[in-house]
């Protein structure tokens, strides 16, 4: 007999606390960012959104939304888009061919 | 005595210990390989491994993409062990994942990408030779040495069992790549140029190179007379550019990196008739171009030269507006990768496109270096 040893490694990062849940429903703003411009990846994010917006605001009563496309799909969104974003309750991230 | 000791009643349980002759259906079972037969990673051969690395067994070379799960010096032994790889590996071994796990390299896209590239592993320096590395015939496919097949694979496993790489969820890969069972090269030290790492701007005796991008595409000399020829170097290279700059490859489309790995005997040519490496990357970034109006194109076949056409990765110096513009390859000539290997007899160069803009950049590592 022969001991081996586990070659699929330990355990994973752990992982991060949950963000805090938003406040009232009339404070909240949401933010999308697309993870590449339609030209190249498709064009159904856009109407996506625009479909989303109306539910958010009929449900959760939302009142605004910020627009962000990243110019490359693989690659992270850079700090100035992130910045861009950090003031928003809820990011909605997404790709849609 | 049961061949297998495990928890009783769950086949995909890690066994404490194991008859050895069934270790081949096990691997199979548990999924710890991608088809090809291992050797049992036992706790003695990889604590030997663990000692040639020079780093204490639960050092983390981080998370390893997609799964996310930690990659130690242990478990990445483990693979080694699975591999065929010596002690003296080691330290190559966890370079090239080191190199691998850099942000700029974006492993978990490489891995997962639809696009057919992997980590080509590239040694360079001292260490080609204190390993018994092959260098020649067959460099590409491990030239029968155990270095740079064990080398490779072991730096596969870790994608595998650590990474949890699985083709379909989560690699998209479309039709795949051979190297993706083992792809480890070196440069041949018998070369009129610096190391290759040198050029890269990495001091030192030894390095490990990584740079993700498609298996070698063949640029055979066709049609260029070398006899009585006093300018054949510059033909060879024209004939390079020929092929790096193919419609088809993401290259052209995105630039990025490319590597060209050309045989001793073109890169001594090269340097009788004056070129440097830097002069040949300079050359190959002027010639390795397609027009603009080639590259992209309407439905109707007129060029796309919109504002609504424009590609966000491209410098801003292209004229995305001229269907004349000319378009490299790569970002610089600093991108175009230059390395010497192959067997010292015909004269070959052979092309291999990367994965363009979007990730596995080549990143060097120092092998004298600290971890």
């Amino acid at each position: 007999m022969i001991e081996l040893v586990d070659p699929r490694g330990g355990s994973r990062p752990a992982p991060q606390a949950l963000a805090p849940r938003p406040g009232p429903p009339a404070a909240r703003r949401i933010g999308f960012l697309c993870n590449e411009p339609a030209h190249l990846s498709g064009p159904h994010f856009q109407p996506y959104t625009v479909a989303l917006e109306a539910a958010l605001r009929e449900r959760l009563g939302v009142s605004r939304f910020d627009h962000e496309v990243k110019p490359v799909l693989s690659r992270p969104a850079d700090d100035a888009q992130l910045d861009r974003l950090v003031g928003c309750d809820g990011v909605i991230n997404g790709l849609a061919k | 005595m049961p061949a297998v000791r495990e928890a009783e009643g769950d086949p995909t349980a890690w066994p404490s210990a194991i008859d050895p002759l069934t270790w081949p259906e096990l691997s199979y079972r548990l999924g710890l390989t991608d088809g090809l037969p291992t050797f049992p990673p036992e706790r003695s051969v990889v604590d030997r491994l663990v000692a040639g690395s020079g780093l204490p067994p639960e050092f983390s070379i981080g998370p390893v993409p997609p799964s996310g799960r930690v990659a130690t010096i242990e478990a990445v032994a483990a693979n080694a062990a699975m591999a065929g790889c010596l002690p003296e590996h080691l330290p190559v071994v966890v370079a090239a994942l080191q190199a691998m796990l850099e942000p700029r390299f974006n492993l978990a896209g490489v891995v997962t990408t639809t696009h057919p590239c992997w980590p080509l592993v590239i040694v360079s320096g001292e260490v080609v030779t204190d390993l018994a590395m092959a260098t020649a015939e067959s460099v590409f496919n491990g030239g029968g040495a155990r270095a740079n097949a064990a080398i490779g694979r072991a730096v596969r496993l870790v994608t595998w069992n650590v990474g949890g790489g699985r083709p379909r969820y989560p690699v998209q890969e479309v039709f795949g790549h051979p190297g993706r069972f083992a792809f480890c090269i070196a440069e041949t030290p018998a070369q009129p140029w610096p190391p290759f790492h040198e050029a890269r701007g990495v001091r030192g005796a030894s390095a490990v190179t990584v740079f993700a991008c498609e298996a070698p595409q063949s640029a055979a000399h066709w049609g260029v007379t070398t006899a009585g020829n006093p300018g054949v170097g510059r033909q060879w290279l024209e004939l390079y550019a020929d092929q790096m700059r193919a419609r088809g490859n993401s290259n052209t489309h995105t630039m990025g990196e490319i590597l060209l790995v050309i045989t001793p005997s073109v890169a001594r040519t090269l340097a009788a008739e004056g070129w440097t490496r830097e002069a040949v990357q300079d050359f190959l970034w002027q010639r390795a171009r397609r027009r603009l109006g080639e590259i992209r194109i309407r439905a109707d076949g007129r060029p796309a030269v919109g504002p609504g056409d424009r590609y966000e990765w491209w410098p801003p110096w292209v004229d995305q507006t001229d269907p004349n513009a000319s378009v490299p390859v790569a970002w610089s000539p600093g991108d175009i990768h230059v390395v010497v290997a192959g067997a010292d007899s015909i004269p070959w160069g052979v092309v291999c496109p990367s994965w363009g803009h979007l990730g596995g950049f080549a990143v060097t590592r120092a092998l004298d270096g600290a971890p």
